[in-house]
């Protein structure tokens, strides 16, 4: 509860302004599932804000600088410092230009579309550096010069402007790559592709803009050369990562590698020149292009001004004062672009993408252009639901003997208090920049508190003889306040300060006095008015503000900020009295929490909005906690004196939440026996039912707790801007969750439908065919009927079970690969299940290498069809290999696989593709980097053991929970690493090269087990020995309140183990360790411990050994292939339904996966622990054993 | 109707589970879960007399090394595994009855060596003499099997049933009337 006061609090504090760096400093909530992207995010919000002060400009824009450095611009600047060329721009100015390059190209056709696009050059990252001005200032628009400009705008006009700019950031490119090939450090490319990979493609696209389409072969030079550069890049990368893999060893290779990193720089040398050859040609074609289509001689634009870089070595852009003319980008600039972190950049030229961090997966994705559609999109406005939290019944029955009084007369009282807190507060900025430099700040803000409670009370009394009577009490109060403000401020040459404070409310649809606030204990929280058509936007705000007479034909800046957050907390209690004895008393909160932070920042050019940047993240998150019990005060008592990160009445919540349909819930099966052999009965007997239970409990609680994290980033786009479909688990409907059950029904194969149509009756597919195939789409299509892969419908080649009822449920129980692979990208008939699954469990029956390039098949030959069907199935494929290609493990990082994706990243490029081509490729290098990472940070443990005496002392002076914490973080940190495709895997194989991080878990474990043994068996005094004995089971306890099963386990293998179970314990000592033994008892297929697992309460760690056996059942226990006699003989038909239930029991892990312990590392407790890796052998620690207490010829030695 | 608990051991790759789901399922049909608790029950006949094998099949967890004396522990009878393909395999159970004697405290532990995979003879890296030799060295039955072809699958299985009869009217004979394992 305290810890609900203190969220309170820190939510409603005056002074938040911040709520996304609010939201990163909930460290202490119960669930945190905050992701780094999140992170990252805040980060780059921080540095948003910084630029807020005019004061701290300086500061801030350093601050702003700092944060392009990675790791490779410290090597790039010492190789300047050495250098005795000209002074190049730093390392971090030049990353600066380059993603700068990227945000302000990214306008692209959505600036082009709006048919107006004149952009103004932004040159903010060489004034923030205190670099020379640029030449290319000079191109900028006449406009800005005080010229008018022509009325007509054309096309070309727009891309005209845009291509000197990108332009010059391929010129800083090519220097860069200069560099690179100067200094010979190939590795630096490596850090840096991304961003060439933006500026180079963005260039071509401002070219593309102007071209015509059949002038795409124009830029084939161009495209070739950045396919070069990648290429190079990408050997670089794939070789690190296969060197990993081949286990460091390969010494002998670095000669080898340093011939061939020379031979890569020659060849980055000619394509260095190559490139730049074909930028000079390229530009003067574009050059030509834009000319010819100017309309109006009379605006001369001297785009060409930088045209003396255009030779294949660019000089040193030459220093030009500053001075003579005024910054036109302010610094406000930066404040308003998207994210500039690379790894956001990535969404830079898709129209909007919003992407919904949940279970660690994207899932959603919007397209709308705007941040008033964001806004729309997001609906602020949902009221908060009422929070109605199930109490246990009152048991009448029970009491109704003992309490009645001696007058025979019942009184029953209830009481139900009720609060509710809410508190919100919007926050609204504009800041209009003029040409002229001025400023006008605009911000609005509104707070609303608001406060309710109330309270019910009800008293029955019945007997004695009269009537019952029924007498109701209501009582309450409410407080509301609701501040708004207004400011306006102008900054700049011709306003000093005439801004001012005044009052004003910018909520015009609503009173501003809470008075008719609404009483249905829902709160309402305002979304920001919608804004004016986006065309006429200078005007709108200069209702408020003077409208400068003299910005006609400048160009004016917009930004607009919107921050808002909102927390609501409620809470319930319950206290129920039967003639003055308490019969119940519970209490309940939830709180709910929205953080919001969206900027948008619009570029008009005489009223016309020529371009549009924005992006934010958004929040919001659930809590529910329960308090009190009357019936277990005792345990709560006990329990309440543990730190809350883990809320300590998990076993009361479940029984409230009444899971499982009113069964309770219960640790020792014994009970179990006696269940009527009902239906329901039946399947829980199964073991899969156990998991299928398992995952709807663990989706309750995600409900429950959720936490929903988006971050969106909208702008102009490229080419190619279609949105990427990226369904994700979010997105189940509630019929595929009661589907799943069906699923794993394998008995009515009476009821399937075979297939129609068989592969092997049209041929088999073969990469010439392929070829063909993309050469000749059409024709081909036409001529031969397509194979599986280049089917659109692929239901008639997939053995289906009809579901009775409605025909549009799918139930895919078997098919051919290549049908299988197919069907998995058609994510339609709500088959979004069918995908999970394939992704989860694909390994089984093709590898990553082969299933990447069947889609990469798939995807070539639907892509090049102008049939809006085919287009958007080649989205689909799409996606699904994005899909593929972020779930790729360590051990499938593959020279062979990284080859594939490049190389169908660069035919994305050579299609024109490059939204696409640059996701695909950003994520592989994620994924590489990530699993390059992995080994680094593999000794986990470095901590010495220490004299056993000594670690000893301390483990009985640590606090038991302290230790299970400790213990729950080490587990949870491995457990996070292994990849479900590890336990799929080692189902099948036991192969510890392919599941490298499940070795590293089940080591784990064991350690700790022989730790704990060692430990007690050790003590040579019996005292001591029991001691550790009782210690060990207290943190057995809490680590099973913390659902921790896998330490849970590892413990009770050593207190149960051979050579500590027979030395002679107290019987209160055994009675204790009997309780928990019967948690792993066998009988029934560990039904207990099932059982339990089931109804537990996320976070929670599984004991893996449990699962890897059940996968290992399923997997021998099951054919991979249809048996020929169910299906007219074929034989290349895979069975699916195997599938389905490897996927049933590893959806579960994924799920145990998505929550995380709010746990900090306790330096000294592991040290204490010393990574577990003091321990005695088996042997050993029987000859301990033994010399305690001899071995006496057998039956005498067991503990009765 | 008695009630046996029969815990398989070996290495991974042995092919237990096959063993197993073979004995338990006597045919790959389609139609059954290998994951229904019942599953590991079966109702065989052995000499005459009817009796419920519990199986406690743990594959796909040696690795929980620290786990096995908990899986011994509730064990009454053992068949142990190794796969004649594989020398490996055939080493690594050399210690296993020490574990299972040391835990059950008992030298008197109803135990059965099977060598599996017998149907890929032409790999076969382990002789028959060789299972005999460690058999008659632990005192207990041995036999080959296969899992993949249900040859001698049956057998095995009831012969651990002999076994666990055989050793626990040796041990009333012996004993003084103290309870056996529970």
């Amino acid at each position: 509860m305290s810890q609900l006061m203190a969220l309170e609090s820190l939510y409603f504090a005056q002074n938040a302004h911040h709520p996304l760096t609010r939201a990163s400093s909930r460290s202490s909530s119960p669930i945190r599932r905050c992701r780094s992207l999140e992170l990252r995010h805040i980060f780059s919000v921080r540095r948003d804000h910084s630029v807020d002060r005019p004061a701290s400009r300086n500061e801030s824009k350093r601050h702003a600088t700092k944060m392009f450095v990675t790791p490779t611009a410290a090597e790039f600047e010492l190789a300047t410092s050495a250098s005795r060329l000209p002074p190049l721009p730093s390392a971090a100015t030049l990353k600066a230009r380059l993603k700068g390059a990227f945000h302000r190209t990214s306008v692209g056709v959505k600036g082009a579309n709006s048919a107006a696009a004149v952009v103004v050059p932004r040159s903010s990252s060489h004034e923030s550096v205190g670099q020379t001005k640029p030449d290319q200032s000079s191109s900028s628009p006449a406009a800005v010069n005080g010229n008018q400009p022509s009325s007509v705008k054309t096309r070309a006009d727009g891309n005209k402007d845009r291509v000197p700019m990108a332009r010059k950031e391929l010129d800083s490119c090519l220097r860069y790559f200069q560099e690179v090939v100067r200094t010979g450090k190939v590795e630096m490319l490596t850090g840096s592709t991304a961003m060439i990979l933006d500026s180079v493609l963005n260039l071509i696209s401002a070219f593309h803009a102007n071209a015509k389409d059949d002038d795409r072969t124009t830029y084939k030079g161009l495209y070739d050369a950045v396919i070069v550069i990648l290429q190079l890049a990408d050997t670089h990368v794939s070789a690190r990562a296969a060197k990993r893999q081949e286990d460091d060893a390969a010494v002998g290779d670095l000669v080898g590698e340093k011939d061939a990193t020379n031979a890569m720089i020659e060849h980055l040398k000619t394509v260095v020149a190559e490139l730049a050859t074909s930028v000079a040609a390229n530009r003067l074609s574009a050059d030509s292009a834009v000319s010819s289509s100017t309309v109006g001689g009379g605006e001369q634009r001297h785009h060409n001004g930088d045209s003396s870089t255009s030779s294949s070595t660019p000089p040193p852009l030459p220093p030009r004062p500053s001075k003579n003319k005024r910054p036109l980008s302010p610094d406000h600039k930066r404040k308003t672009s998207p994210p500039v972190s690379t790894d956001s950049g990535i969404f830079g030229d898709a129209p909007m993408q919003i992407s919904t961090q949940e279970g660690g997966r994207e899932s959603q994705l919007f397209s709308e252009t705007s941040l008033d559609d964001l806004l729309a999109q997001l609906n602020l406005t949902n009221k908060v639901a009422k929070f109605a939290p199930e109490f246990p019944k009152i048991d009448q029955d029970d009491s109704d003997d003992d309490t009645t009084n001696d007058s025979g007369v019942l009184v029953d009282e209830r009481r139900e208090e009720r609060s509710e807190n809410h508190g919100s507060k919007i926050c609204e900025e504009e800041i209009q920049e003029t040409p002229d430099g001025r400023q006008i700040r605009t911000t609005k803000t509104r707070t609303v508190m608001k406060k309710q409670s109330s309270t019910q009370m009800t008293i029955t009394t019945s007997g004695g003889g009269g009537d019952e009577m029924v007498r109701k009490f209501t009582d309450g109060s409410n407080s509301f306040r609701d501040d708004s403000d207004f400011k306006i401020d102008r900054f700049g040459a011709f306003f000093g300060s005439s801004g001012g404070r005044r009052p004003y409310s910018p909520y015009d649809n609503r009173p501003p006095s809470g008075a008719e606030e609404d009483d249905n204990n829902e709160v309402r929280v305002e979304s920001p008015p919608p804004l004016p058509p986006r065309l006429n936007r200078p005007g709108a705000l200069a209702t408020t503000t003077q409208q400068p007479s003299e910005e006609g034909g400048a160009v004016v800046k917009r930004n607009r900020l919107v921050t808002q957050q909102s927390a609501t907390l409620q809470s319930v209690s319950r206290r129920a009295t039967k003639n003055g004895k308490v019969v119940a008393d519970d209490a309940a909160h939830k709180l709910d929490t929205q953080a919001l932070k969206a900027s948008q920042s619009d570029t008009f050019h005489e009223g016309e909005l020529v371009d549009r940047q924005g992006g934010g993240a958004y929040e919001e998150q659930s809590l529910v906690r329960y308090d009190r019990a009357l019936k277990n005060k005792e345990k709560h008592r006990s329990q309440s004196k543990s730190p809350p990160p883990i809320p300590p009445k998990r076993r009361h919540v479940v029984q409230y939440m009444q899971i499982f349909g009113g069964k309770s819930p219960k640790g020792d099966a014994n009970n179990d026996d006696q269940r009527p052999n009902s239906q329901t009965d039946f399947l829980k007997q199964s073991t899969l039912t156990s998991y299928v239970v398992l995952r709807d409990n663990l989706r309750q609680y995600e409900e429950q707790y959720h936490k929903k994290t988006l971050h969106f980033q909208f702008g102009g786009g490229s080419a190619g801007n279609d949105a990427i479909p990226m369904p994700g688990p979010a997105s189940y409907s509630q019929h595929d969750y009661n589907n799943l059950t069906d699923l794993l029904q394998l008995s009515d194969l009476e009821r399937f439908r075979l297939p129609t149509r068989f592969e092997g009756d049209e041929g088999a597919v073969d990469d010439s065919e392929t070829q063909k195939a993309i050469t000749f789409p059409e024709r081909l299509a036409i001529e031969a009927a397509p194979t599986v892969l280049e089917a659109l419908d692929i239901t008639d080649w997939l053995v289906l079970r009809a579901k009775e009822g409605s025909g549009a449920a799918v139930e895919v129980r078997g098919g051919p690969k290549d049908a299988l692979v197919a069907f998995a990208t058609q994510p339609s008939d709500g088959s979004l299940l069918y995908q999970e699954a394939f992704l989860t469990t694909y390994r089984t029956f093709v590898t990553s290498v082969e299933l990447i390039r069947k889609l990469v098949q798939r995807y070539r030959y639907f892509a090049l069809s102008s049939d809006q069907a085919q287009k958007k199935a080649a989205r689909n494929t799409f996606s699904l290999l994005v899909r593929v290609v972020d779930d790729l493990c360590a051990v499938e990082m593959t020279r062979e696989l990284i080859g594939h994706v490049t190389s169908f990243v660069y035919w994305l490029i050579r299609d024109g593709n490059i939204t696409f081509s640059r996701l695909l490729r950003k994520r592989l290098m994620d994924r590489v980097e990530e699993k390059a990472g992995f080994k680094r940070a593999a000794p986990l443990h470095d901590a010495k053991p220490s004299t056993p005496t000594h670690r000893g002392a301390n483990v009985l002076e640590l606090r038991s929970t302290a230790i299970a914490q400790q213990m729950t973080f080490l587990d949870a940190e491995l457990f996070q690493k292994i990849d479900l495709a590890e336990m799929l895997w080692w189902a099948q194989e036991q192969c510890d090269e392919k599941s490298p991080n499940l070795a590293a878990f089940t080591e784990h474990f064991n350690k700790m087990s022989y730790w704990v043994r060692t430990l007690v068996v050790q003590q040579p005094e019996g005292r001591d020995r029991e001691k550790y004995l009782l210690k060990f089971i207290k943190v057995m306890k809490n680590l099973r309140r913390m659902g921790n099963f896998n330490s849970y386990l590892a413990i009770l293998s050593a207190l149960d183990s051979g050579p500590v179970r027979r030395l002679d314990w107290s019987k209160n000592a055994i009675d204790q360790l009997k309780e928990h033994s019967s948690v792993m008892d066998s009988s029934h297929s560990f039904r207990n411990y099932r059982t339990l697992l089931a109804e537990t309460r996320p976070p929670c760690l599984p004991y893996i050994g449990l699962i890897l056996q059940d996968l290992t059942f399923v997997h021998v226990g099951n054919s991979n292939f249809l048996q020929p006699a169910q299906c007219q003989g074929r034989t290349d038909l895979l069975n699916f339904g195997k599938r389905w239930q490897q996927f049933a029991i590893l959806d579960s892990v994924r799920r145990f996966k998505s929550w995380h312990y709010p746990i900090d590392k306790d330096e000294k407790i592991q040290r204490v622990f010393g990574g577990f890796n003091y321990f005695l052998s088996e042997d050993e620690t029987w000859e301990l054993s033994e010399t305690i207490k001899p071995r006496s010829g057998g039956r005498k030695s067991k503990p009765a | 109707m008695r009630e046996f608990k029969v815990v398989v051991l070996g290495s991974g790759g042995v092919g237990k589970s096959a063993l197993t789901v073979q004995f338990v399922s006597n045919t790959f049909i389609e139609k059954y879960d290998p994951t229904i608790e019942d599953f590991y029950r079966k109702e065989i006949e052995v000499d005459g007399q009817p009796c419920v094998l519990e199986i406690l099949d743990t594959a796909g967890t040696e690795q929980f090394a620290s786990m096995r004396d908990l899986y011994i522990k509730n064990g009454q009878g053992f068949v142990v595994v190794y796969s004649i393909t594989s020398q490996q395999t055939f080493h690594d159970i050399k210690s296993m009855r020490d574990q299972i004697v040391r835990v059950k405290g008992s030298d008197q532990v109803p135990i059965l060596l099977v060598g599996n995979k017998c149907d890929l003879s032409h790999q076969r890296q382990v002789r028959s003499e060789d299972g005999l030799a460690l058999a008659e060295y632990w005192a207990c039955p041995f036999t080959e099997c296969s899992a993949k072809s249900a040859q001698n699958v049956n057998t095995v299985f009831a012969e651990i049933v002999r076994e666990m009869n055989y050793v626990q009217k040796a041990r009333a004979k012996q004993g003084s009337g103290c309870c056996v394992i529970l």
